[in-house]
């Protein structure tokens, strides 16, 4: 504004005195909005950072009780010991896929006749049940017999409906069974008494069969079974040192936390003391105080001495172990007929080493370990980042590490990914490019559409129909050629994963299009004009000039992706394991937990303050961190790469 | 005229105080165990008597029982397992005193896919299938096949006092998979002809599941004394708590509320 302008409207003037108010008050309106979003927004950082801040310190402390309480000198030899039921069930499992290799045809028969008394069984269920109810509500009595007679004719009606097929999915198929022991089957279920469920003749003596099979595949593998037998007892004075000393180790810390807790209610009651309301009260609270702590501070040296005095016992037990696995390799049979057997043993002979050298390693590290060396705020911190277990609620000791949970939601993200990326950029390219006016005015609106279905109904439809439909589908023996098939799981991350593609797909789409759009028509009328094709023109030219829009596209539909919930929480199966990763492929159908999904399903529950809800919150840092950081890559991307714009 | 109208305006107004004073609503937070079927019905049966009562059931795990009594955002605690001293403490120092009353017993039973031929299993065959040392249903004399385990997850009051009942308390598989209730459980286990899960004894007659006896003992109401795996469930209540909430406990506790508990399928307090 120039003097002279200035001096054309007084400073007095009504005039503009009024349009500068007006203005100025929109403006600042405006301006207090902004200003409050990031208030809150910083408000919200901090409310995060200082809830969780504080559970390093705190899970220090607590693994500094499980430190000097020696429950970490126990969980040295119980390494050894997981390890080696590990390896114990490999063998142990080993012998029964080599037994029952001989019997299968035995065991379908078995199975199809059980499902086949099932089925009927299920069906009279209703019946069976109202009748079994009259008769114990009668008690001594006889049950009224008008009531009986109704429903056993229900019962019998059940019945016809279940022996003809008529209920259900029909009658199960019997291809193992002759016909005519498929007629005596269906006879013995029509004669069982209404009131009975036992099994019918045919379908005991199959069981009977199948046992006398096993017995006699079983014969050859005498040797075997003796191996894995004393291979497996190899570990019982392990075992019973480990559940004394963990009797003695865990009073030790319990102790500790009872002092520990006693000294903390006497401070709640004292602060509640303070500010009573009644003299009456606070007389009451303080007294309450004064009698709050009942123990002394655990005197841990001491407490620890029993059980480093036994440190011969436990390498005499570590001792036992190596010597029963260097005996057991040359007693176990070279291979065995059976495939799967044989890969139970191979997996063994493969870990055999690995688990030899871990045992010899035991007793140094138990002479090593001190009851009172210090753990370390880095050491803890570490142990969080690169935990493999998340234990809580546990007897033993809590442990918070996030690897299993971090790894689930990774592997979730990318087989969501892997759906979303080429249906959403495919999708953009078609609408962009190819697609006419009333296509697109078709296409956009619907895709976007997806957005507007609530995250738990997506969860809904996982489970009721694609887990389910999946599920059933793996079981056809003329897919088991598939990576994974049959599923064990019906809530697996392969699911999850899925139904968090389609989620992405409408924001990998729109801004892809967005990208897309933005790419000027310069391009593509002068690929034209050199007389490339139309789909030349769009992969050497258009697709290429957008990409930076649509990587970053894809960056923010992974944000979306690995910032969902409900979806997780419902469809992933919530296993806190780290996946299996040597079944390949099929590895994306186990189930898996996630960052989101632990928050989700713990917050909720845990005591507020305690270190475990302090741990969800140091998650929803770091999930806020994650999220933050791809969109900002997602930013700079856009900027950095792209043409056109100069 | 005008004071028949004034009066009987004045008895109107009383009879509404009368009714909005009477209109109470009894807050109910804590196990899913109790929370899911028994107490329902046992308010159902309440209101019945008690018109104008109303309650508010939210069964989402033992643990949240007791920082609701805390707040005051609940009058009744329901849970499947002993408090522990901390809660007990956090709740008086808000100047909540606990009393503890035994609600029934509860037998937590083994299930098993109708599908499935093992029937009977060992208390040492459960706590190593459910440690996962025991892998494959061929092991304890099933058909070839991978175990899967579904437990409740860590807020649930059974799936701690599974680990001291079941498990020496040893911690859980880690290929275990953690489901939000028995009725999750359950489905599962229909749906998986290689599951395996625990739940109470209420939701063991699940479709497409069925019980597993242990050491020899049927999980029924009749054998509460010798099977393994029983347990008593708790009600916590405020010293505080007014009539009407003490009369519903006493309700609960007493002849038909325990009538309910059994026809339900947990086992009455002797």
């Amino acid at each position: 504004m120039t003097d002279s302008e200035r001096r054309t409207v007084p400073a007095d003037h009504p005039f503009r005195r009024k349009g500068r108010s007006n203005e100025g008050l929109i403006k600042t309106f405006f301006q207090s909005n902004a200003a409050l979003t990031i208030i809150i927004l910083v408000l919200i950082i901090l409310f995060l950072l200082r809830e969780g801040i504080g559970f390093f310190p705190h899970y220090r402390d607590e693994l500094a009780v499980y430190r000097r309480a020696g429950l970490e000198f126990v969980d040295i030899s119980r390494k050894d010991l997981t390890a080696h039921e590990q390896m114990g069930s490999l063998l142990n499992r080993a012998y029964f896929a080599q037994v029952n290799a001989g019997c299968r045809r035995e065991l379908q028969r078995s199975t199809e006749a059980a499902a086949l008394a099932n089925y009927v069984s299920e069906t009279v269920d209703p019946a069976h049940d109202a009748l079994e109810r009259v008769k114990e509500a009668a008690g001594e009595n006889a049950p009224p017999a008008e009531l009986m007679e109704k429903l056993t004719a229900k019962y019998r009606s059940l019945l016809a409906d279940a022996l003809a097929g008529r209920a259900g999915k029909g009658l199960p198929a019997t291809p193992h069974l002759s016909d005519g022991e498929r007629r005596t089957l269906l006879d013995q279920l029509a004669a069982r008494d209404p009131l009975s469920t036992d099994d019918p003749a045919l379908v005991a003596e199959l069981q009977a069969a199948v046992a006398a099979k096993q017995a006699e595949s079983a014969a050859p593998y005498a040797a075997f079974r003796e191996a894995v037998d004393a291979f497996q007892d190899s570990s019982s004075s392990l075992t019973l040192l480990i559940s004394e000393t963990g009797d003695t180790v865990k009073a030790t810390k319990e102790a500790a936390v009872l002092h520990e807790i006693e000294v903390i209610k006497r401070g709640t009651l004292l602060e509640a003391a303070a500010k009573a309301k009644s003299a009456d009260e606070k007389a009451q609270l303080e007294a309450d105080a004064k009698a709050a702590v009942t123990t002394e501070p655990v005197n841990f040296a001491e407490a620890i001495a029993p059980v480093l005095a036994r440190v011969p016992d436990w390498r005499a037990a570590n001792a036992e172990m190596v010597k029963a696995l260097a005996e057991v390799g040359p007693k176990l049979p070279a291979t065995l007929a059976d495939e799967k057997a044989n890969r139970y043993l191979a997996t063994f002979r493969k870990a055999e080493d690995a688990f030899s050298r871990e045992l010899a390693d035991t007793p140094a590290k138990l002479d090593a370990w001190k009851w009172d060396a210090p753990v370390g705020l880095g050491s803890t911190v570490l142990g969080f980042l690169t935990g493999r277990d998340w234990i809580t609620g546990g007897e033993w000791q809590d442990f918070y590490g996030i690897v299993p949970l971090f790894a689930g939601s990774v592997m979730i993200s990318l087989i969501a990914l892997v759906f979303a990326i080429p249906f959403g950029v495919g999708a953009a390219i078609y609408t962009n490019q190819l697609a006419g006016q009333r296509q697109q005015r078709f296409i956009k609106p619907t895709i976007e559409f997806l957005q507007a279905i609530p995250s738990v109904v997506l969860g809904f439809v996982g489970i009721a129909v694609l887990g389910t439909f999946l599920y059933e589908m793996s079981a056809k023996d003329s897919l088991s050629w598939l990576p994974g098939f049959p599923i064990q799981q019906r809530l697996n991350m392969f699911t999850a994963g899925a139904l968090l593609g389609l989620m992405a797909i409408p924001t990998i789409f729109t801004l892809s299009e967005d990208a897309l759009n933005n790419v000027p028509s310069a391009f593509s009328e002068a690929s034209d004009a050199l007389g490339a094709s139309k789909l030349q023109t769009i992969f050497r030219v258009t697709v290429p000039a957008a990409i930076s829009g649509i990587l970053a596209a894809v960056l923010l539909g992974l944000g979306r992706v690995i910032g969902e919930t409900m979806v997780v929480l419902l469809v992933a199966g919530n296993r806190i394991q780290i996946p299996d990763f040597t079944e390949g492929l099929g590895t994306i159908f186990q189930p898996a937990h996630t960052l989101t999904g632990i928050i989700a399903q713990e917050l909720g529950e845990v005591p507020f303050g305690s270190v475990h809800y302090r741990a969800l919150f140091v998650i929803g840092i770091l999930l806020f961190s994650i999220v933050l950081g791809i969109n900002w890559s997602s930013q700079r991307l856009l900027k950095r790469f792209r043409i056109g714009h100069h | 005229m005008r004071t028949t109208i004034r009066t009987s305006i004045g008895l109107l107004a009383g009879a509404l105080l009368a009714a909005t004073a009477g209109a109470q609503t009894i807050s109910i937070k804590g196990s899913d165990t109790l929370g899911a079927k028994l107490v329902p019905q046992l308010a159902e049966s309440f209101k019945a008597k008690h018109p104008g009562v109303k309650f508010e059931i939210a069964a989402e795990g033992s643990s949240t029982a007791f920082p609701a009594l805390a707040n005051g955002t609940a009058q009744i605690g329901m849970s499947s397992r002993k408090a522990k001293s901390e809660e007990i403490t956090a709740a008086r120092a808000k100047g909540i005193k606990l009393n503890e009353v035994e609600a029934c017993h509860d037998m937590i039973t083994v299930i098993v896919n109708k599908g499935n031929p093992v029937k009977a299993l060992t208390k040492d065959q459960v706590a190593k299938i459910f440690t996962g040392q025991v892998k494959d249903w061929s092991e304890v004399g099933g058909a070839p096949g991978p175990i899967s385990v579904y437990t409740r997850n860590t807020s649930s009051g059974t799936y701690k006092d599974w680990q001291g009942l079941a498990m020496k308390g040893r911690d859980y598989a880690p290929g275990s998979q953690k489901l939000a209730g028995n009725e999750q459980i359950a489905q599962e286990v229909a749906k998986n002809k290689n599951g395996i899960g625990y739940v109470g004894l209420a939701y063991s007659k699940a479709n497409g599941t069925q019980t597993v006896s242990i050491d020899g003992v049927q999980p029924v109401a009749a054998n509460a004394k010798t099977f393994a795996y029983s347990r008593a469930c708790y009600f916590y209540v405020p010293d505080s708590a007014d009539a009407t909430v003490k009369e519903f406990v006493e309700f609960a506790t007493g002849a038909e509320g325990q009538g309910i508990a059994q026809r339900i399928g947990f086992v009455p307090n002797h």
